[in-house]
């Protein structure tokens, strides 16, 4: 008896049930199906699958129409809109700033406390050594100066040059300081060296 | 024609030719008048014959038909009228679809007969009876449940297909989609809807099962 072999493709198959088969192509798919039992019954399941999935689509379809959602519309709008694109940038950048805020807030390991220097005119009193690596609260001690005479100090190294500035009056907050020999001067307004105080920093 | 073997998946196996079978000694033993060859012929192709029939017109006068279109062939080939025995399946192909031509042809005259003697046109109902349509009925709410599970996108390529019928040529140009991913996404699409409908079915055998 003659036999056949091979059997037709799932997707030629769903063509012939939508009919975009050519005339040769369907010619060959109906020729095989007169023989194959096998194909017969998957053309069965096909019809079954494609007429299902097309009255699900016209629901779908119809459920689209009816239901426009305008409220998603001008979201997407507003999303493809420039200020849209960068504000998930904006709000992670917030949100990073915000973490960083906090964790500096809550972090256990916290910024080292200013080290507080007196300094004091007395001769025969010494003040022991400032540590490296950590602010500095500057106490100066003014007295024999008269009131607003002193305008205006300032931290030099060994070799003379300005480390630092700040102004008379509160205790003056300064940036950590390498080891080294420094001195703090204070002037007038007029310029006029008035008193200078040896720090030592190790 | 693009085919597959049985065993391999259907959406993965390259195509190759179906081996057609030889005619030709089968179509020179019905010509000698062989009765066996008679038989072999009928039990070829009644099966897809009925069943081409039944697609296109309907279950009714079935057996009437089926025999007509296969004592035609018959009749060709004793008669010499099949001149190419190779291209035996284009023969039976091009009689049952003349069959069928003639059917509706007929109904249409005996329609338009019936007209002028009656106050209107009698229509037979085609729509499936009432089981049927509640199996049908949980089918499309199943289908439908995928299309809502799924991207909108892959939802869009399947309505495109399936519901306006548009060649997967332009879905794939329209959408900027390969043919492989076109291929994915309704291959995904069915498989899915195979394994709710099984879960779905099973569920029902479980039902059924309690109360037995």
């Amino acid at each position: 008896m003659p036999s056949i072999a091979g059997h037709v493709q799932s997707e030629e198959l769903e063509l012939y049930c939508l009919g975009g088969l050519t005339e040769v192509r369907c010619a060959h798919l109906e020729e095989h199906l007169f023989l194959c039992e096998v194909c017969r019954d998957r053309l069965t399941e096909t019809e079954n699958y494609v007429a299902t999935m097309r009255e699900a689509s016209r629901q779908s379809s119809a459920e689209q129409v009816e239901k426009p959602t305008p409220a998603i519309v001008p979201i997407r709008q507003w999303r493809e809109s420039w200020p849209g694109r960068l504000a998930p940038i904006l709000i992670a950048a917030v949100l990073v700033v915000c973490a960083a805020v906090w964790f500096g807030r809550h972090s256990s390991v916290h910024a080292p406390l200013p080290f507080a220097v007196e300094l004091t005119s007395v001769r025969g009193a010494v003040q022991g050594p400032a540590p490296a690596g950590r602010p500095l609260l500057l106490k100066l001690d003014l007295t024999g100066l008269s009131d607003g005479q002193p305008f205006a100090g300032e931290v030099v190294d060994a070799s003379g040059s300005r480390v630092a500035k700040f102004p008379i009056g509160a205790p003056a907050l300064m940036k950590p300081l390498p080891s080294g020999g420094y001195f703090v001067r204070i002037y007038t307004a007029s310029g006029e060296l008035i008193r200078e105080y040896a720090l030592t920093v190790e | 024609m693009n085919v597959q073997s049985l065993s391999d998946s259907p959406e993965t196996t390259a195509a190759q030719d179906i081996s057609q079978p030889a005619w030709s000694p089968l179509v020179e033993r019905i010509r000698a008048g062989d009765q066996s060859a008679l038989v072999e012929l009928y039990g070829l192709f009644s099966k897809g014959i009925r069943f081409y029939l039944c697609r296109q017109l309907g279950p009714q006068d079935l057996d009437d038909r089926v025999h007509d279109v296969f004592l035609t062939i018959t009749q060709s080939i004793q008669s010499g009228e099949l001149r190419e025995p190779e291209r035996l399946m284009g023969y039976v192909r091009t009689v049952v679809r003349r069959q069928v031509a003639a059917r509706i042809d007929a109904n249409v005259n005996a329609r338009r007969r019936q007209t002028s003697l009656e106050d209107g046109i009698v229509l037979r109902d085609h729509s499936p009876d009432p089981e049927r349509l509640a199996i049908q009925g949980e089918n499309v709410a199943v289908a439908l449940r995928i299309l809502n599970s799924i991207a909108k996108r892959d939802r869009e390529v399947l309505i495109r297909f399936y519901l306006n019928e548009q060649p997967a040529e332009q879905i794939c140009r329209e959408m900027e989609l390969t043919e492989t991913q076109f291929r994915l996404i309704k291959s995904r699409a069915k498989a899915r809807f195979g394994e709710l409908g099984k879960a779905r079915l099973s569920r029902r055998v479980g039902f059924a099962a309690r109360f037995r």
